[in-house]
């Protein structure tokens, strides 16, 4: 078992966030380690000497911690089932099983590293280059290419968690707990604005969780606690840890803020030399937080390569944790305090010089160190410096993600060799290092300003002007050309993705020019680090190899997301809304299954699934032969009421109502204005003012629509109300109905004479208030009957129970649709299409001539005028033995499609297969022969019939 | 006691309920049973969840509404979203110069509701017309100070105690379908009565209680809510 020492620091002031008196224990690649509770999976590896965490992308190279925050790619491992964990984030728990990626054998033997040697074969966009002749070469590359170059595995198998999302309301959202974003939302919070602030990491305070305020661990600190403490201490400001925009655990927070401070803080950029990836060689703030963080050294023997003083100050962090300093290699000559203290300690300080190259494999051995002649261009080496890590801190690129995303422009500064955010929009503004600023008093004071002003705008306050967002100290922090092109290659631009200098300038030579080429051609900046570490210096090398300055060549787009974010958290508590009608629960009980109809359920029969065809028949004989009982609850329904009420439904619906007699049903038929049928139902007129009107399942809504629009436009005295979820309904249906209704107490009259076909009557049904509807859309005497639907689940109790003696049985839709189209009933939606009139859908009965306006007429007009070229008819399969055709099934002329079924069926009743197709018109007459095409490319004989096909005279239904 | 089935009016979750441990008694108009036996007043306050659905409400709408209730005494006024106290107890939710809701009492007296949907005759020609929002709406009140927190897993409105104030409405969209959610606060506890398709009822309920898990998922009833409203 590997231990935690000896590179633990146990020091005070080492060790923030872990617990040195909880030992935790887990596994790496099988093996045992230890950690402390507070521990990340990279701190306790690399405090148990265990610095090699992964293998690269394309080459395998052996990859340790770069910067100890979750933001490049080497720490990802595979926790359990969860791939491309960052192990930099990831705390350690008793028992976690790690596992790293990306390798052929062991991590420290990757069979797949001798990818390494075989570069030049790799050239950048060479995936457009190769793979792609001869034809069907792909396939047999794919399977290895993906073995060699894959992260993390996905299980299938793995458990689901749960994942949800959240809004989040707030006047003022700061986005980063650091310094910057301290101040400025204590001082929007202190401005009376209830304030937002949240911080990716566990702790707030950025970098004075680990840095120095000049030059002092301590001044840090102090800060750091008095910030906190202040900002606690105000009931208006929410501090929400462990959190980035925005993403909070397992939840995706939806934060919607008047006013938004990006504090996100800065980049570091790393110095591109050769075998600048060997484990080992991390940024200095990724040491300075294994060092304040975790209490973990990243050496013992380090070189600072730096050019500002945040280097010396680290070398000064080393020493105080009992490391030794080889040696600071500066790339320029930096002056300070912390230089001046460096030099007080003796450290060898080499000025004007840079790395060039390091030894060692699987970890850090030596760094030979060059002198720096000119742009990019450096002396042979001059010495090599034995050590353990190399330190790096040659500047940085502001965290502008969430500034761009927001629609700020992003330009690049030759003043301080950093991007700033510009003409950021209303609402957005930035502070710290974001913002351009780096000494401490000029981040309060921009800070402390900026929280202001957005807490006055927030309220609707005038902002006031605006803070000084200058800085003359931001302009000694980053380096402006930290590349040093080797002869033998292998200096990492893009760690990620293994591109190399030379790689970006071939990108160029290949005619790839605009960065946002370069960017899609070499992919910089495409990988899980999305270009943080590679961009800056990407856009330096284009720069140089183009002879434009950095601000002409530009940046490539920011896009969401800023973190790495989860399917699960776009896909977490889906919201699917079902509407189950008041008799569902019956169903169930009845054994149906279930079929969706829009967003209702609707039961399609009753009976096991593996008897389908049985228990639909059944249902369809029952109520041919005694009486059947189906759920129309989820039919629409609307009550049109007041004085225009009738006129109103004369201009919606193509026939006649306004001499409609109350107590009357009548068939509604709708087309839209360019007489396209939408719909069909009924219009029962209640009374003279009120009419009940039915619509399909499917279209009540854009019905409803369409009549509240048009509504407006006429400005009739008539209200128009959707009522389809107030009432429940069932059809009784079949020649023992009306025993069944005439069993139970009401005040309605159900005679024959007293209640003919199509009348409508309302009273109650064994208390139940009810609208009845002498309608037979399936053929048989019947009542539709309608209730508010808080009685629905009653009224089907007393119906099924009045219908025992006289077999009612329940029926689904499936059997409605045989009952149908036996009856040549259409269904609109199904026998008529996108553009079917009503003149091709067979339906010129529906259509009143002597209207002079109805929605849609002008159009049927000009159709009837001009000819239709098909219409719908009955037909019946010719032969018993042939196979039953299909809904969509075509119809075949000399080998020419010329129609197509839209409802067939094997009709129980009538023992023969007859259905509903499109014909041209010179095949419409009764009797003609026709081809239909079936599965398969079968030819099944056909022959027009006239519809209905059950029951022809209607008798049956008005019994 | 009473079973809901013995009714020929009933909540779309009884089954629901039935399962979480409710008893059942009959509305005092006795045409319904309404759940009972859940909950307790503390859990009301920080957070709970009632079904009222099976409790008589009733709306009007038409372009003479809003002087057609204040014919019959009903106290509103013509301002959309928001919703007016009664004298006795009940809330008239204005949702639109041309639309109202008008909820019973928590009592459950339903006297006055009967009252108006009997008296209404279309005859009378008044230009506003009776709706039955008892059939078509569930009704669910959510009490308590994490109301909004949870209403903030479900719903895109900032129902922030002192961003919504108490008697303002929201027609809005919910877990996905359609609502009106009222803020009526009963006694000094926040509560959010809100009205919901009937048939996506069972859908919204488990909504609900999905989002109101990490806040102790408690269900209340009605006399909770009356422990409530008498303080």
């Amino acid at each position: 078992m590997s231990t935690s020492s000896p590179a633990r620091i146990d020091k005070p002031g080492f060790g923030l966030l872990i617990d040195r008196t909880k030992s935790l224990s887990f596994t790496f690649d099988g093996r045992l380690f230890n950690g402390y509770h507070g521990d990340t999976i990279a701190s306790a590896l690399y405090g148990a000497g265990q610095v090699l965490l992964s293998r690269s992308f394309k080459y395998h190279r052996p990859r340790g911690a770069l910067t100890m925050n979750g933001l490049d790619a080497n720490t990802l491992v595979q926790v359990a089932d969860e791939p491309n964990v960052r192990a930099d984030l990831h705390a350690i728990s008793p028992g976690l099983a790690v596992v790293s990626i990306n390798r052929l054998g062991s991590l420290e033997r990757d069979a797949l590293s001798i990818m390494d040697y075989f570069g030049r074969f790799l050239p950048v966009g060479f995936y457009y280059k190769t793979f792609f002749r001869p034809a069907g070469v792909w396939k047999y590359f794919e399977r290895p290419i993906r073995i060699m170059a894959g992260l993390g595995t996905l299980d299938p198998r793995a458990e689901h968690k749960y994942y949800d999302k959240a809004y989040l309301f707030t006047d003022v959202l700061v986005v980063g707990g650091g310094q910057a974003g301290l101040e400025a939302a204590i001082a929007a919070a202190e401005g009376g604005a209830e304030t937002l602030l949240i911080e990716e990491n566990s702790e707030l305070g950025g970098s004075l969780l680990y840095g120095r305020v000049g030059d002092s661990r301590e001044a840090a600190d102090t800060l750091r606690r008095d910030l906190i403490a202040r900002a606690r201490s105000l009931k208006n400001l929410t501090i929400l840890t462990s959190t980035a925009a925005a993403i909070s655990g397992n939840r995706l927070l939806k934060i919607r803020t008047r006013q938004t401070i990006v504090a996100a803080g800065s980049f570091d950029q790393p110095i591109v030399f050769r075998n600048n990836d060997r484990p080992g060689i991390l940024f200095a703030t990724a040491a300075q937080r294994l060092m304040r963080l975790y209490g973990v050294r990243p050496g013992n023997r380090a070189v600072i390569a730096t050019s500002n003083s945040f280097g010396y100050e680290t070398a000064l962090d080393l020493l105080d944790a009992g490391g030794e300093v080889a040696a600071i290699v500066d790339l320029g000559t930096t002056t300070g305090p912390a230089v001046e203290a460096a030099r007080a300690h003796g450290i060898r300080i080499v000025t004007n010089a840079t790395p060039v190259d390091a030894k060692g494999y699987l970890r850090v051995e030596s760094v030979g160190i060059a002198s720096i002649t000119g742009q990019g261009k450096t002396s042979s080496v001059t010495d090599w410096i034995t050590c353990d890590c190399v330190l790096i801190s040659v500047g940085c690129s502001p965290a502008l993600n969430l500034a761009s995303h927001a629609g700020a422009k992003v330009v690049f500064d030759p003043v301080i060799q950093m991007h700033r955010a510009v003409n950021a929009p209303e609402g957005v503004s930035l502070a710290g290092s974001a913002a351009g600023l780096w000494s401490p008093d000029r981040v309060s004071t921009h800070a402390k300003e900026t929280g202001a002003i957005a807490a006055r705008l927030a309220s609707g306050s005038p902002a006031g002007a605006q803070p000084d967002a200058t800085d003359p100290g931001a302009a000694s922090i980053t380096h402006p050309y930290p590349i040093f092109k080797s002869a033998k290659g292998k200096e990492f631009i893009d760690f990620d993705e293994d591109l190399s200098v030379k790689d970006i300038i071939n990108s160029v030579k290949d005619g790839y020019d605009d960065i946002q080429l370069v960017k899609r051609y070499s992919t910089a900046g495409l990988g899980p680090s999305q270009g943080r570490h590679a961009n800056l210096n990407t856009i330096r090398v284009v720069s140089a190899v183009t002879g434009k300055p950095p601000e002409v060549i530009g940046t490539t787009t920011f896009r969401p997301p800023l973190v790495p974010e989860k399917f699960a958290h776009m896909a977490g508590r889906a919201f699917e809304p079902t509407r189950l009608t008041s008799m569902h629960r019956r169903h169930e009980e009845l054994g149906a299954q279930f079929m969706t109809a829009g967003l209702w359920m609707r039961p399609a029969y009753y009976g096991p699934k593996d008897n389908a065809a049985r228990a639909i028949e059944d249902e369809v004989r029952a109520v041919r032969n005694n009486a059947g009982l189906i759920d129309v609850s989820t039919l629409g329904g609307l009550d049109i009421r007041g004085p225009d009420a009738a006129a109103f439904i004369d201009r919606m619906y193509t026939w006649a109502y306004e001499k409609q007699p109350v107590g009357r049903a009548r068939y509604t038929l709708m087309t839209d204005i360019a007489g396209v049928v939408i719909d069909d139902g009924v219009a029962c007129r209640l009374a003279p003012n009120h009419y009940y009107v039915t619509a399909t399942t499917s279209a009540v809504d854009q019905v409803y629509r369409a009549m509240t629009w048009f509504n407006v436009q006429w400005k009739m005295d008539v209200d128009v109300a959707n009522v389809t979820a107030a009432y429940s309904a069932v059809n009784l249906a079949g020649p023992k109905a009306r025993n069944i209704v005439q069993s139970l107490a009401s005040d309605i009259d159900f005679s024959k004479d007293a209640f003919p076909y199509m009348g409508v009557r309302t009273g109650t049904l064994a208390g139940i208030p009810v609208r009845v509807l002498r309608v037979g859309f399936v053929g048989e005497a019947g009542y539709e009957i309608h209730c508010p639907a808080s009685f629905g689940e009653a009224l089907w109790d007393i119906l099924m129970s009045a219908g025992k003696p006289h077999g009612l049985k329940p029926f689904g839709v499936e059997a409605q649709r045989i009952l149908r189209l036996e009856k040549g009933h259409i269904i609109v939606g199904q026998d008529t299409d996108g553009l079917t009139n009503p003149i091709e859908a067979g339906m010129e009965w529906a259509l009143a001539k002597k209207k002079p306006f109805y929605v849609g007429k002008r159009s049927i007009d000009m159709q009837a005028a001009k000819g239709i070229t098909r219409k719908l008819v009955g037909f019946a399969v010719t032969e018993s033995s042939a196979p039953t055709p299909k809904d969509c099934h075509l119809i075949i002329r000399n080998g020419a499609i010329v129609g197509r079924i839209t409802s067939v069926v094997k009709s129980p009743t009538l023992g023969k297969v007859v259905g509903l197709a499109y014909l041209p018109l010179d095949m419409t007459d009764t009797g003609h022969r026709f081809e239909i095409r079936v599965d398969g490319g079968t030819m099944v004989s056909a022959e027009v019939v006239p519809t209905p096909f059950y029951d022809p005279d209607n008798a049956r239904q008005e019994i | 006691m009473t079973t809901p089935e013995q009714h020929l009016r009933r909540t779309p979750l009884r089954s629901a309920l039935t399962k979480a441990g409710a008893k059942w008694t009959a509305t005092p108009a006795g045409d319904a049973a309404i759940s009972d036996g859940l909950g307790s007043i503390n859990a009301a306050r920080h957070l709970a969840i009632t079904d009222l659905s099976t409790m008589p409400r009733i709306g009007f709408k038409g372009r003479q509404t809003i002087p057609a209730m204040q014919k019959r005494g009903i106290v509103l006024e013509g301002t959309a979203n928001r919703a007016f106290r009664q004298p006795d107890g009940g809330l008239c939710l204005v949702l639109a110069a041309s639309e109202v809701i008008l909820l019973s009492p928590l009592s459950g007296d339903d006297g006055k509701l009967q009252k108006l949907h009997d008296d209404w005759r279309l005859d009378d020609a008044e230009r506003t017309y009776p709706m039955l929002r008892r059939d078509s709406q569930a009704w669910f009140v959510v009490t308590g100070a994490k109301a909004p927190e949870m209403f903030a897993k479900i719903c895109g409105i900032d129902f922030r105690l002192n961003k919504f104030p108490d008697l303002s409405i929201a027609q809005t969209s919910v877990a996905k379908i359609s609502a009106i959610v009222t803020r009526a606060d009963i006694g000094s506890t926040p509560a959010f009565h809100i009205l919901a398709d009937s048939a996506s009822a069972l859908y919204f309920f488990d909504c609900l209680i999905d989002a109101a898990q990490e806040f102790g998922n408690a269900l209340a009833c009605r006399s909770i809510l009356r422990d409530l409203e008498s303080g």
